[in-house]
């Protein structure tokens, strides 16, 4: 098992108290294979791969859980050991590829920072960074990569941009990638273009990917198990394929319910979930029995009691 | 000998890198739409083209090349106004054919029609006025990249640290920089220069350690804007040690604000020189500035008749065109990076 991560829980120190983001978060990735955290915005998801690549904010900290990588706990590394990690064995790409990329370096160069940095460690001993770079600009799918090497990010359009992160995140070939909502920004087309890429390269180099989205359709295509989250909880965990055919909790339920169809009536309303995440700082404070069960559609006295699904784990405590 | 020559060199390289510089920020693609927009102004152009004269002559003035036993180490400016310019007895009036005499034998001298043209007149030693203001634009040349080398190199640091890692540092930074911001500028400055000297480079020190402020503010917080965009967390993603994000991710891109800042900051210090010299505690008696020669207008402008071409050379040649192009051009680049940087998508 590549990343075993055991009953993690991040809080932060705000103004309004300390807010729990991320409450006993559990899952398992497999070499080469994807998991993906799946919710709505505020369910903690990106605080959770930020406390697995170690690169939480100042004014978050790890309450508890273990980061098991390749055997090695990394919550109790220190920091030089951890950055010896980042890039090299786990990379990560973020959302936004504009501000994602050094808007004054040349593109190749930051492809090239990224071996430079780990060039002592062995696979990378002998490459010449410069053809290294160029090397993977091409693999990325961008034409005339010696050229494209000496542009600025505001020469290249959002894909390709998208696509220099990702050459960076792999240069130095790693065994886990960390996708931030890689495709959120693009258009339709290029997420597809993008999410195909991903594959090709994990099929090539063996990577693990952690996926991070809010979108189902991404799932259905590119994960091999999935973890819903809410409000800092995963509230369902399994393969893709049985939680697809068989949502249990009422939050997967409600989401797939939320997906419009091709085969909907016209005019009808789109399902919905009422109401909307609270703000972390209320998590721990929220008196109902799980943290879902004001906008949950059932609510009934079963919901005092815990029960589990065989096949993949649901965490509503309703009997099913 | 040799230092002369080893100064030579040295002002060459400043040059020259001065001028690479400012080509690469010409060509650099990420600025080209802001170098269009102020190209296009013929305002801006021509103030460009002023300050690029202006610090040009100064930078031939510092090239001094050594003299035989006799001579001093001389510049190409003072080569040229020694053989080509008159130097006559005492003033002269722009364009005048008669020096004005101060004892009676040589009231009304003569004037060479060819050697003796003195587009400004001549100061009290017959100098032309027009050398005055050469040698006074080696000095605010001096002054102007004296004062920034070290100003700027503090200040950015400073700011930096100070933006990007908060807390204590942060604490630390700004207590010392409001510190030196509120010790009284000119007490400090005249305190400073009473103590060690007036030499030029004291000047430059005691400007620079008192200035450093303003580009800190700015750069911190530009600092800690940036600190918050992806491209940081990349970075440290990448496993990138965090002095090297701030010298590879954070310095180029609040060097715009360094390029606008240097020109503002310039104008001020050629300003700043003539005030002290006007106290009296600026540059040495022997050094040209402008400064030196509003402060002997005062004087001469009280004669009968006025003697006003020294001080019209000082302050309407010398320093009016150099401050206010290097405003208007400051201005204009803050115009073109700011919001060009910001909204650049």
């Amino acid at each position: 098992m590549l990343l075993r991560v055991k009953d993690l829980s991040v809080e932060f120190k705000t103004s309004a108290g300390n807010a729990r983001a991320v409450d006993g978060v559990s899952f398992n990735i497999e070499e080469g294979k994807t998991h993906v955290l799946v919710g709505e915005s505020g369910c903690g998801k990106s605080v959770t791969s930020l406390a697995v690549i170690g690169l939480l904010p100042g004014n978050a900290s790890l309450q508890g859980g273990q980061i098991e990588f390749k055997g090695k706990d990394l919550t109790k590394l220190s920091r030089t050991e951890y950055r010896e990690y980042r890039g090299s064995e786990m990379g990560m790409i973020f959302q936004e590829p504009m501000t994602a990329l050094n808007p004054v370096v040349r593109v190749g160069h930051q492809i090239e920072e990224a071996i430079r940095q780990h060039r002592h460690k062995s696979p990378l001993k002998n490459e010449d960074p410069f053809k290294r770079s160029v090397e993977l600009i091409d693999q990325m799918g961008i034409k005339e990569p010696e050229k494209s090497y000496y542009k600025y990010p505001h020469e290249l359009s959002g894909g390709m941009r998208q696509r220099i992160m990702i050459a960076i995140a792999l240069a130095c070939r790693p065994s886990l990638l960390i996708a931030d909502e890689p495709t959120t920004a693009l258009d339709v087309t290029t997420q597809e273009q993008i999410l195909s890429l991903m594959k090709e390269l994990q099929n090539d180099l063996g990577t693990a990917i952690l996926l991070i989205t809010h979108n189902l359709g991404v799932v259905a295509n590119n994960a091999d198990s999935m973890s819903v989250m809410y409000a800092g909880q995963v509230v369902e965990e399994g393969p893709v394929s049985e939680i697809f055919q068989n949502p249990c909790h009422p939050y997967t339920e409600a989401l797939f319910r939320a997906i419009p169809s091709l085969t909907s009536v016209p005019g009808s309303a789109l399902h919905t979930i009422p109401g909307s995440v609270p703000p972390a700082v209320e998590f721990d404070r929220m008196p109902s029995p799980c943290r879902f069960f004001e906008r949950c559609e059932y609510q009934d006295e079963r919901c005092f009691k815990k029960s589990s699904v065989p096949g993949h784990n649901s965490y509503c405590r309703r009997e099913t | 000998m040799i230092l002369i020559l080893l100064g030579d060199l040295f002002w060459l390289a400043v040059f020259t890198l001065s001028v690479y510089t400012v080509f690469r920020i010409l060509k650099h693609s990420s600025l080209s739409d802001a170098v269009d927009s102020m190209k296009k102004k013929r305002r801006v152009r021509i103030a460009f083209y002023v300050i690029c004269i202006y610090f040009l002559i100064g930078f031939v003035d510092q090239l001094k090349i050594p003299g035989t036993g006799t001579t001093t180490e001389f510049s190409p400016i003072d080569f040229f106004f020694q053989t080509y310019i008159e130097k006559e007895r005492t003033y002269s009036a722009p364009w005048a054919k008669r020096v004005t005499g101060i004892s009676e034998e040589n009231l009304h001298e003569e004037i060479n029609l060819v050697k003796g043209l003195h587009l400004l007149g001549t100061d009290v030693n017959g100098y032309d006025v027009f050398y005055t203001i050469f040698k006074g634009a080696g000095t605010a040349l001096i002054l102007s990249f004296g004062t920034s080398i070290i100003a700027f190199p503090l200040g950015v640091a400073l700011g930096i640290l100070a933006g990007f890692f908060g807390g204590w540092v942060d604490d630390l930074i700004q207590w010392l920089y409001t510190t030196v911001a509120s010790i009284p500028w000119l007490l400090f400055v005249i305190a400073f220069l009473m103590v060690f000297g007036r030499e030029l480079y004291w000047i430059c020190l005691a400007f620079g350690l008192t200035s450093w402020v303003g580009i800190a503010r700015l750069v911190r917080g530009e600092t800690l804007k940036i600190k918050q965009l992806d491209y940081i967390l990349a970075a440290k993603a990448t496993g990138i040690p965090v002095l090297r994000i701030l010298y590879k991710h954070l310095l180029p891109n609040v060097t715009y604000l360094i390029i606008i800042n240097f020109t503002l900051f310039s104008s001020n210090v050629i300003l700043a020189e003539s005030v002290l010299t006007f106290i009296g505690i600026g540059v040495q008696p022997g050094t040209a500035s402008w400064g030196v020669m509003l402060v002997e207008a005062q004087q001469e402008l009280t004669r009968s008749p006025a003697i006003w071409w020294i001080f019209a050379g000082g302050s309407f040649v010398g320093i009016l065109p150099l401050v206010l192009s290097l405003n208007l051009f400051g201005d204009a680049l803050r115009d073109a990076l700011d919001p060009r940087l910001r909204g650049q998508n």
